[in-house]
């Protein structure tokens, strides 16, 4: 049997069967989302008269789609899926795991550099904190920087963007106003994905990341081995990291701010604007404002955050980012939106 | 209450799931749904296999990478076992 690819591995029958179903169980929720959300249109007739409180607003869906069969499937659907998802796919890669240990061992060898930090004193926001249900959390296997890059990310959710789910990382690498930058910071670069589109993007950089999670930074480093990239990888908050004032020319990050409180993401600003050189650029992407979205809309994230493993989300959502950014000291601060939201800016 | 009729204890009445426990056999059900996709695609594999080979071993049909085509159809079986299952949680399946 040849080696396989350390990327995209090619699983066995049960492991793919299952990852598969995953995929096809979101996809047979569609129309039970159209029947719920017929229900809605029917029982809320002017969805600006709903609470203005998020609790009480969920509180008040919940009893006006309590006896819509839909609802309740579509419910214990997102449950089982946020339950199953990663148990099924580490099983997966349990099957696949001696088949890949060669090209594992081939990974650790290569240009880029990991520094993990034992010592490291977690965050109370993020330690034992299993984001988007992940089971026991990114370190919850040993592996498991593996299996969320590339068995939940390519083999389920990548089911649903059929152009590609990397698309998105390089449109949003692609907007920072230079082509030249010397040194790039991926501020919770987690297992490489952004970090990707960074590398391939910026190609003559020096790419640095930095991450909480040794499982995921392990699982970047392996990547930039296996692609002959030289990335400086080193676990740390990106909110207080040990690099030096102004050792960047470009400080980014991708979708890693709902995973934070409002104090965090204010320190993640102010670091920021310390890391970058005069004249640095600053380009943050991140999920839909509350601001940007209706009542209905705003209910449906929210409840979606709730039980899709994101404590921080309805916090970071509502923060107004473009003022906390100039409070930093940015100027010239613009955004986009609504999906990713993007937030840029530059150190004067 | 503590039945007095002796023979009330052959079959004894008594609730057995709360609203937690219903949770959880609704959850039993998509697991079981779960492997009844996983031995549809396993059968389809199978069947591939042996019109393709005349003879397949386990680990043949366990590296199995499926085609464009095999996708489809794999996606349309379980796809008819998921919305069945689904069909039948919502209340669909009332005449």
């Amino acid at each position: 049997m040849s080696t396989p690819a350390f990327q995209n591995p090619q699983l066995r029958q049960r492991g793919r069967a299952s990852v598969d179903f995953l995929a096809q169980m979101a996809i047979a929720s569609r129309p039970i989302g159209a029947e719920v959300d017929e229900a809605i249109a029917e029982r809320v007739s002017d969805p600006q008269a709903l609470p203005e409180d998020l609790d009480e607003r969920l509180a008040h869906m919940e009893a006006q789609l309590a006896d819509v069969p839909g609802y309740t499937v579509q419910k214990l659907m997102g449950d089982w899926h946020g339950r199953m998802h990663g148990r099924l796919s580490a099983q997966a890669f349990e099957e696949i795991e001696d088949d890949l240990a060669e090209a594992f061992a081939a990974a650790e060898k290569g240009p880029a550099s990991l520094t993990l930090n034992p010592e490291l004193d977690p965050p109370a926001y993020w330690d034992g904190v299993h984001f988007h249900r992940t089971t026991g959390g990114w370190e919850g296997h040993p592996h498991m920087g593996y299996i969320h890059g590339e068995i939940i990310h390519k083999k389920i959710v990548g089911r649903f963007f059929p152009g590609g789910i990397f698309q998105q990382r390089r449109d949003v690498a692609a907007m920072a106003p230079r082509e030249d930058y010397a040194r790039i910071l991926d501020m919770g670069c987690s297992s490489g994905h952004y970090t990707t589109a960074l590398a391939e993007t910026y190609p003559s950089a020096q790419i640095y990341g930095v991450d909480l999670s040794a499982r995921m930074l392990e699982h970047a480093w392996r990547t930039a081995n296996a692609n002959g990239w030289n990335w400086i990888l080193s676990q740390q908050a990106a909110e207080a990291t040990n690099f030096e004032d102004g050792a960047f020319n470009l400080v980014t990050s991708y979708i890693i701010l709902h995973e934070m409180p409002a104090e965090a993401i204010t320190r993640l600003f102010a670091e920021a604007y310390r890391l970058l050189e005069p004249g640095g650029d600053m380009l943050m992407s991140d999920v839909t404002r509350y601001a940007d979205l209706d009542k209905l809309a705003v209910w449906k994230a929210d409840r979606g955050a709730m039980f899709g493993g994101e404590p921080h989300w309805r916090e970071s959502a509502s923060l107004d980012l473009a003022q906390i950014a100039r409070d930093a000291g940015f100027v010239d601060v613009a955004t986009s939106g609504p999906y990713p939201y993007v937030i840029q800016g530059r150190k004067e | 209450m503590r039945p007095t009729d002796p023979r009330d204890y052959n079959t004894p009445d008594g609730q057995i799931m709360d609203a937690r426990h219903v949770d959880n056999l609704a959850r039993a059900v998509l697991t079981l749904t779960r492997e009844v996709a996983v031995l549809t695609d396993r059968v389809m594999v199978l069947e591939t296999l042996l019109e393709e080979q005349g003879v397949v071993t386990s680990e043949a049909i366990d590296t199995y990478q499926p085609d464009a085509a095999f996708q489809k159809r794999a996606d349309a079986a379980i796809a008819a076992v998921s919305g069945g299952v689904v069909a039948a949680l919502q209340g669909a399946d009332r005449d």
